[in-house]
């Protein structure tokens, strides 16, 4: 972790860039609800708007278009009624008929885990000698050709092969005698309908502590791949007198390509009261992403509000990188007397507008 | 010497359809597996 001092430098040193081109706006980023435009069709969450299929879609090469805060989930076309129909990928782009990109709530295609019962104390007596995680994100609809996880073990160097997944659930349950049932819209959010999911097996006691990286993809009926918000897990996190809440920062574009940061600031504050951020050896630990390779970060506690900050990054500073994907990874701890708070308690206030590319033009990217 | 001429057996390959999602309804326990037991 850098100083202070040089870390404040180097913030205004990046920030002094993007101003130099444009204002920024500085102000909380809420997940905004999905403005009606002319010929789009909204169906609760969900989002078709009137895209050029061509643009992004031929046999050989398929990129996903971009909205603020969702996820690319296929193309279609509408009837007279608005009823929406997925286009096969063997089909083509259709002629003569408008082409609609479907847009989920971003949460939908993101990560959450469980850990079989035995493995949520930390006591060396109860360890067990191994355990599953198991690994969920959702679905809207069937409507996709398959889904799956990227995952990367330890620092990343190693690749868990997983095969595409085409089985979704409606309901899940940790083991045959468990009564709890969990339900999709219930761990994510009102649009996700069936969860996929897959268990990490075998996780030997050595690998509790290590961290995996795991990111969400799906492909549409057309044949896009997409993928979703990434995270890393410890199976430790799941400890219940460790208290860790795994808190990944995505970075997500609004434009018709991602867009392209070399450089930016994100800052986030929580109730420090409830909440506060994993030491190691006395000092703030935070995970740096996988677009960022030195995120630099500064965390301050006082007065019961903890304020984050992230700057990326020194040695992208001269390079453009597609803002898509994981860019930090937080592990609060809920402080004694609030373990059962949850990740919604956190209600992290971020702030996420001054990123600018190589050029020092400001980009719009949100921290997700 | 008795000569057997193998039938020729044509079997008409079903062109398999690029299919949705399937779902499993109600609560389900088991789960696709990866085996991850190489310490990491």
């Amino acid at each position: 972790m850098m100083d202070k001092k040089k870390m404040m430098n180097l913030t205004k040193k990046l920030v002094a860039g993007c101003l130099a081109l444009s204002v920024i706006v500085a102000g909380i980023v809420v997940t905004p609800k999905a403005a009606e435009a002319e010929g789009e069709i909204v169906k609760g969450e969900i989002t078709y708007k009137p895209m050029e299929m061509a643009t992004y879609w031929d046999t050989n090469s398929k990129t996903a278009p971009v909205l603020a805060d969702h996820i690319f989930a296929g193309w279609y076309t509408a009837d007279a009624n608005d009823e929406v129909t997925a286009i096969k990928e063997a089909d083509g782009i259709p002629a003569n008929t408008t082409t609609y990109a479907k847009f989920v709530p971003a949460y939908v295609l993101s990560v959450k885990t469980q850990v079989e019962a035995a493995a949520e104390v930390a006591s060396t007596a109860t360890k067990p000698e191994s355990t599953f995680l198991r690994v969920l994100s959702s679905v809207d609809s069937e409507d996709y050709k398959n889904v799956g996880f990227e995952i990367l073990l330890g620092d990343g160097e190693k690749v868990l092969e997983v095969a595409p997944i085409t089985k979704v659930y409606e309901g899940l349950k940790l083991s045959e005698t468990d009564t709890e049932v969990i339900r999709p819209n219930g761990v994510f959010g009102a649009a996700a309908t069936y969860f996929t999911a897959l268990n990490m097996e075998d996780i030997s006691y050595k690998s509790f502590s290590s961290k995996i990286y795991i990111r969400p993809y799906w492909t549409t009926l057309d044949g896009t791949k997409v993928e979703g918000l990434a995270k890393n897990v410890r199976v430790e996190d799941k400890y219940s007198d460790y208290r860790y809440i795994s808190v990944p920062v995505n970075l997500l574009t609004d434009g018709a390509t991602p867009a392209e940061v070399a450089a930016g600031k994100v800052t986030m504050t929580y109730d420090a009261t409830k909440f506060t951020v994993a030491k190691n050896d006395g000092n703030y630990r935070i995970d740096t992403g996988r677009l960022m390779s030195e995120m630099v970060y500064n965390v301050v506690e006082s007065n019961g509000v903890g304020t984050i900050t992230f700057v990326g990054n020194l040695n992208t500073i001269n390079t453009n990188i597609a803002a898509d994907g994981l860019y930090a990874n937080i592990r609060f701890i809920r402080n004694e007397g609030y373990s059962e708070a949850t990740e919604s308690d956190l209600a992290l206030t971020k702030t996420a507008n001054d990123f600018c590319n190589w050029g020092e033009e400001k980009q719009e990217i949100i921290a997700w | 010497m008795i000569y057997v001429k193998p039938e020729m057996e044509i079997i008409e390959l079903e062109r398999v359809p690029i299919t949705q999602l399937s779902v499993v309804p109600g609560e389900t326990v088991v789960v696709p597996g990866v085996d991850a037991s190489d310490p990491f």
